[in-house]
């Protein structure tokens, strides 16, 4: 009895060293962090990665466009790639080459800002300046710059809706809120009000669009595949007189547009094949293509000219040509 | 001056009538909560499936075309929430007319979904499911209690049957009744900053969300157990050390066997709270999508509740139901680990 005991111990203990061991000799696999937008594409990517390959999956980690470009920039051996939501600034570029880290630029396609409302209510369209009326914090009336008096939207133009404003949008932490401040340009400053009128959601974009739903006066700002998943229940608000759509953002016509790109460590990207494999999925037409599995999941596609020339990228990479 | 007999009464009347409402108003929300997770979660557990022979590949999941050889295929998740209830989504009419046509001729069916417990996660919310999850949380669980139960259980033991009393002690017990009540993403911040930034353990790893929990857990161990080794008799120490034993004869041969059904009770539940803990691990980084299951303690893992947290973030519609699917699982593993608890001190009482 006591043997037994004594063996069924052992092996125990056995069974927890070879997990240690064997969780150190894994492959590990590739690693990719930043944009919460960017994210479920990444993902996609990655599962049919793993089923056409047989690789491990990718990592993918959605930490946000700033604390990913960090990491990716921290270290060569760090992140393989960094998914962002908007060019790499140039004090960022500078530190990565400071820290040695060698990348490449893809851009994978376009995403789009929508101002959505449950579609039980009448729909009126936006311009940018309505928008920078509601949205921020101070705004230009009569050359001087005031604090925003505008509570209701019949406040802001005579044909609008008589019920208050209340925008629920993305919180100062995610990338959405910087193409949001960037794009509506305040006249008076780029800070949102803080009287009750915007409110930070923290980044759950379903959260948004259950509360558009349930509550019909709020507005919610969310990403275009947010959109796209419940067309059925919500509508979109026409902003600048461009109504969201796959083509209106694809083309840049629509305001509140903004590209996606995938930066990817370029060092030993000749002798990492794996790296290279996934680059070339996720830059497929099968993948981001007019046809393509992440355009069913709401990524507008590149034009037909930037996808030829990121074809022609692609294929000089896989000759290995040039680094 | 004593109230009359009748007031007395009636005071007494209405406290009963105000204890049952309170506890009425308690039963009713959390059948609400329950009621909406289950009316929510059960289509999870079945899916929707259509006939290999039948080659529409708009109806099938993404990854159809890469295992081909099934007799019955998993549908889209678009053509799964129609089937389900109605749902109409992105289908067009016609398609919606075909769907109707499979029906008739018995090519699609709904059939138990396996592959919600057996598969990991995915992207496509009719292909994932939660092995990946179970087995994270399962490893995570295992650090958690071989570093926080011999820590716990011997810092108490010192503490209880040891330690000297004088200040330094006192101090020492005081902060450790204030860590039990510290929020748990706190532990979080500190297993960021430790085991990662200090130490450089891999990020998403069971080890280091292990840990993190383990410290978690362990001022409530050492609570619990304190409490369940001074509730044991001062006469049967004394009895036993009157007889000639030592110190550590009287600990480990009368005082822990009698304390040991309220110690595993208490970390059980510590356990069981590690369990459905999502904060901390948010705090080190466990958020990342992994597809495979981990095969190590090293490995990128993810747990159960923080992949709750990640699909009820996503946008696909069919996330909601696996969401919901996924919460009651981790009830009743929950459930499950309580009624463990409660078994052992039952067995362990008499």
């Amino acid at each position: 009895m006591v043997k037994n005991r004594k063996r069924y111990r052992n092996l125990a203990f056995l069974l927890f060293i070879y997990s240690i061991i064997h969780s150190a000799c894994a492959v590990s696999p590739l690693r990719f962090v930043g944009s919460s937008a960017v994210f479920p594409f990444a993902a996609t990517v990655a599962e049919h990665f793993h089923y056409k390959t047989h690789e491990p999956t990718p990592l993918i980690e959605a930490t946000g466009t700033g604390a990913g470009i960090k990491l990716f920039c921290k270290d060569p051996g760090g992140p393989d790639g960094v998914m962002t939501s908007r060019p790499l600034t140039e004090s960022e570029q500078k530190k990565c080459q400071e820290n040695g880290v060698v990348f490449k630029e893809f851009k994978l396609g376009q995403d789009g800002l929508v101002f959505i409302q449950n579609n039980q209510e009448e729909l009126f369209s936006l311009s940018l300046k309505n928008l920078d009326h509601a949205l921020h914090e101070k705004i230009l009336y009569q050359e001087k710059c005031i604090e925003n008096p505008y509570k209701n939207w019949r406040d802001i133009q005579d044909d609008f809706p008589p019920y208050p404003i209340q925008i629920l949008g993305p919180a100062p932490t995610s990338g959405t809120y910087d193409v949001l401040i960037e794009k509506i340009m305040g006249s008076c400053g780029p800070s949102l009000r803080r009287d009750g009128a915007y409110i930070e959601a923290p980044a759950n974009e379903n959260l948004i669009v259950q509360k558009a739903l349930l509550a019909p006066h709020i507005i919610g700002v969310v990403t275009f595949s947010f959109y796209d998943q419940n067309r059925n229940r919500l509508h979109a608000f026409s902003v600048g007189d461009v109504f969201p759509s796959f083509e209106s953002i694809q083309d840049g016509t629509y305001p509140l547009s903004r590209p996606l790109y995938l930066y990817i460590k370029a060092n030993n990207l000749k002798n990492d094949s794996t790296r290279l494999a996934y680059l070339i999925e996720f830059t497929s037409p099968a993948a981001i293509g007019e046809k393509g599995y992440l355009n069913e999941k709401g990524l507008i596609p590149l034009t037909q000219q930037e996808q030829k020339e990121l074809n022609n990228r692609i294929q000089v990479l896989k000759k290995g040509e040039e680094l | 001056m004593i109230p009359s007999l009748k007031m007395r009464h009636l005071k007494e009347r209405w406290f009963k009538r105000a204890g049952l409402i309170s506890l009425c108003f308690a039963l009713l929300f959390l059948g609400c909560v329950l009621a909406d997770i289950i009316y929510k979660g059960y289509p999870a557990f079945f899916r929707t499936e259509i006939a290999s022979n039948v080659g529409y590949s708009l109806f099938l999941n993404p990854h159809a075309s890469y295992h081909t050889e099934k007799p019955w295929v998993v549908a889209s998740d678009d053509v799964d929430l129609y089937f389900k209830s109605g749902h109409k989504g992105k289908l067009t009419p016609k398609q919606i007319q075909m769907i109707k046509e499979l029906e008739r001729q018995n090519q699609i069916r709904l059939s138990f979904n396996t592959n919600f417990f057996l598969a990991s996660d995915s992207r496509e919310p009719e292909l994932a499911g939660i092995w990946g999850g179970i087995i994270g949380s399962f490893l995570t669980l295992l650090i958690t209690f071989i570093t926080a139960f011999p820590l716990g259980v011997g810092t108490a033991l010192y503490l209880e049957e040891f330690a000297p009393r004088n200040r330094l002690t006192h101090w020492v017990e005081a902060n450790i009744n204030n860590l039990a009540a510290v929020p748990s993403i706190l532990f979080g911040l500190l297993g960021l900053v430790f085991f990662i930034h200090f130490m450089g353990l891999p990020r998403p790893s069971a080890l280091v969300g292990g840990l993190t929990l383990g410290l978690m857990s362990l001022p409530v161990i050492v609570v619990t157990t304190r409490v369940a080794l001074s509730s044991v008799q001062q006469t049967l120490k004394e009895a036993a050390l009157g007889l000639g034993a030592t110190h550590l004869q009287v600990l480990f041969h009368h005082v822990i066997p009698a304390a040991l059904p309220g110690i595993m009770t208490g970390v059980i539940l510590s356990l069981a709270r590690a369990l459905g803990e999502t904060a901390p691990l948010l705090m080190i980084g466990m958020v990342a999508f992994i597809a495979t299951p981990p095969s190590g303690i090293l490995d990128p893992t993810t747990v159960l509740p923080v992949q709750i947290f990640n699909w009820s973030r996503s946008p696909e519609l069919g996330f909601v139901e696996n969401t919901s699917g996924a919460i009651l699982i981790l009830l009743v593993m929950l459930m499950l680990l309580n009624c463990i608890a409660v078994f052992i001190r039952k067995r362990f009482e008499t």
